[in-house]
């Protein structure tokens, strides 16, 4: 659906179809976007971008298309107007979007290909295979029409308010941003929609636009909060910077529309704010709007045993509840400060397959007095960068500093390096 | 609800939810947020203040503050006292300027107790140890305590003795 969605800019017209694929009825959009091949290319370019692997192929029939996408060897496949079965003669016929019993009958009798299946007459094709089967084919060469299901367009939400003349001050226009967060508001409330997501376009006198970018924790906002939030931005934007400069016009628009039933459930659900998930939402949406969406995190447990990659910090704003059950397993260091990345130190062992006398980290001696190790950490095979495992060590210096160390065997036999990397006390 | 400046990141690296969860804390309930300067670091402490429902708001501010002083700790401890909530901000060593914060602590790391035990030429390290000390407080004395976390009780405690004389300064 998200996919669908990022298409609407190629067509208006897009269906979704079963097997993971989509429609997209380009007919009248091709010269807009200079010729066909450039129009597949940049609908890979954008599926690919939101992290789909997709192949393509355009053809004179949504049949032949699917066939093409499922069937022709190059992932970009672009079948020429009016041929009819013919590019597709090759292709197996399980490529004509037919039923599992139907492909097998096929099979068994020998009619492996979609040219086998088209050198037969239309009547006895029907009567032998039942009217599926006929029917697939015809809407592949396009002796049959296809009618689809095309989803609808999206509504935009937009507010504009333009002014007499250019303003420069800060303060009138937080009122007119307050003003259109209003009827934004307003009309997301009647349409029963809300959004995560706003952009806030300041038009220049000069023909410039800046824009600015809002992301929310929840769907539904408060007018007043919005406009709160937008203000917060537009002083961390700080407009009205170069001086002289008007603005003509400020228009408000919410992306990613989405319905939401009238008790929304919250990001958070159960997660950690029990009741009060209002207020902390407003608190995140408040931090993110001034401080950046990437600054405000939520530790998320992942699959690892690598103390540094045990934890990955999500931002609030995309983390989801918990679905990790989070099992307290015991790994090689339980440290409340991990830092960001192991440092290098200069260390002498004191015996071999010991922990180091002493180390020098951060310009600073440190000798060596308790240690507590070695637990062995394999590391993650399937990442080249580091082979081998590595040995962690608790140790203490003589003034009651903690630190987590660990060696790390070198690939052949040079001397085993030493790396701080978290911090106990 | 953690906040940090992103120079403190650098340089101490960030909560780890393994060690929170040692010390009996979820991390999933942690909101870790990171400022680009101490003004905006203290802009959130603010924020998070105005929050019902945060257990605690923890601040490291910068070992070079600039903003916070009398009066950003006052703003602090006002709204802490109105809204109920808790706030610690945890600073450099070397910082003896008066904040309107309600007490005053300074925690220095602490050789753990000896546990007698020997492996591989190390004594096995004891409880993690720290000595606090009570700087300012209404209606309390001053002193300063050894204490060290117990695995076993998930808490702190008192350490039984003190272990040496001998006081180490660093950064708490």
């Amino acid at each position: 659906m998200c996919l669908a969605h990022a298409c609407w800019r190629f067509t208006p017209r897009i269906a979704i179809a079963p097997g993971d694929s989509l429609f997209l009825d380009v007919s009248g959009s091709i010269g807009l976007f200079g010729g066909e091949s450039r129009l597949l290319r940049e609908v890979l370019a954008e599926l690919e971008e939101r992290g789909a692997a997709a192949r393509i192929c355009l053809a004179d029939t949504p049949g032949a298309a699917w066939a093409g996408t499922r069937a022709a060897s190059e992932s970009v496949t672009i079948l020429p107007p009016g041929s009819g079965l013919g590019p597709m003669s090759a292709w197996p016929v399980e490529a004509l979007r037919l039923d599992a019993a139907d492909c097998g009958l096929l099979r068994e009798l020998g009619l492996d290909t979609i040219g086998a299946l088209g050198g037969m007459a239309p009547e006895s094709l029907q009567v032998r295979f039942g009217a599926g089967t006929a029917l697939r084919l015809k809407q592949a060469a396009g002796r049959s029409p296809e009618p689809l299901d095309y989803l609808p367009p999206p509504r935009e939400f937009k507010v504009r308010m333009d002014f007499e003349s250019p303003v420069v001050l800060r303060q009138p226009i937080a009122a007119a941003v307050a003003e259109l967060a209003v009827r934004l508001c307003d009309q997301l409330a009647a349409a029963g929609m809300g959004s995560r997501r706003f952009e806030l376009r300041l038009h220049r006198s000069d023909g410039k636009c800046l824009a600015h970018g809002l992301r929310t924790a929840r769907p539904i906002q408060p007018a007043p909060q919005l406009a709160e939030l937008l203000n917060e931005k537009l002083q961390a934007g700080a407009p009205g910077r170069e001086r002289g400069v008007g603005y003509d016009a400020v228009s408000l628009v919410a992306r990613d529309a989405e319905e939401v039933a009238a008790e929304q459930a919250d990001w958070l659900s159960g997660a950690s704010a029990g009741n009060l998930k209002g207020d902390f939402a407003r608190l995140v949406d408040r931090l993110c709007s001034r401080l950046g969406a990437d600054a405000v995190r939520i530790p998320t447990p992942q699959d690892s045993y690598l103390p540094e990659r045990r934890w990955r910090f999500v931002p609030a704003l995309d983390s989801s509840p918990a679905e990790h059950r989070f099992d307290a397993s015991p790994t090689a260091m339980r440290a409340p400060l991990l830092l960001l990345e192991a440092e290098p130190v200069e260390a002498a062992a004191a015996t071999a397959g010991g922990p180091p006398a002493w180390i020098r980290w951060r310009r600073k001696r440190l000798s060596l007095r308790r240690a507590q190790g070695p637990r062995r950490v394999l590391s993650e095979w399937w990442r080249s960068e580091e082979r081998g495992g590595r040995e962690y060590w608790l140790v203490e210096d003589e003034q009651g500093r903690s630190l987590c160390l660990y060696r790390k065997q070198p690939p052949a036999d040079a001397a085993p390096r030493w790396y701080v990397q978290a911090l106990a006390a | 609800m953690w906040v940090q400046t992103s120079t403190a990141s650098r340089r101490w690296g960030l909560p780890c939810g393994e060690g929170l969860d040692a010390i009996g804390l979820n991390p999933r309930n942690l909101l870790l947020v990171e400022s680009g300067n101490e003004r905006e670091l203290l802009w959130a402490l603010e924020q998070a203040l105005d929050c019902p429902g945060l257990l605690a708001v923890v601040g490291c501010l910068p070992s070079a503050e600039r903003h916070y002083g009398f009066t950003a700790s006052r703003r602090l401890s006002l709204r802490a006292l109105r809204n109920g909530s808790r706030v610690f901000l945890a600073r450099g060593a070397r910082i003896r300027e008066a904040t309107s914060a309600q007490t005053r602590w300074r925690v220095d790391p602490w050789p753990s107790m000896p546990s007698g035990l020997v492996w591989r030429g190390f004594e096995l390290p004891g409880a993690r140890s720290w000595r606090v000390g009570l700087k300012r407080a209404p209606g309390w004395t001053p002193g300063a305590w050894n204490i060290e976390w117990s695995e076993r009780e998930n808490r702190l405690r008192l350490a039984a003795s003190p272990a040496r004389a001998n006081p180490v300064r660093a950064a708490g």
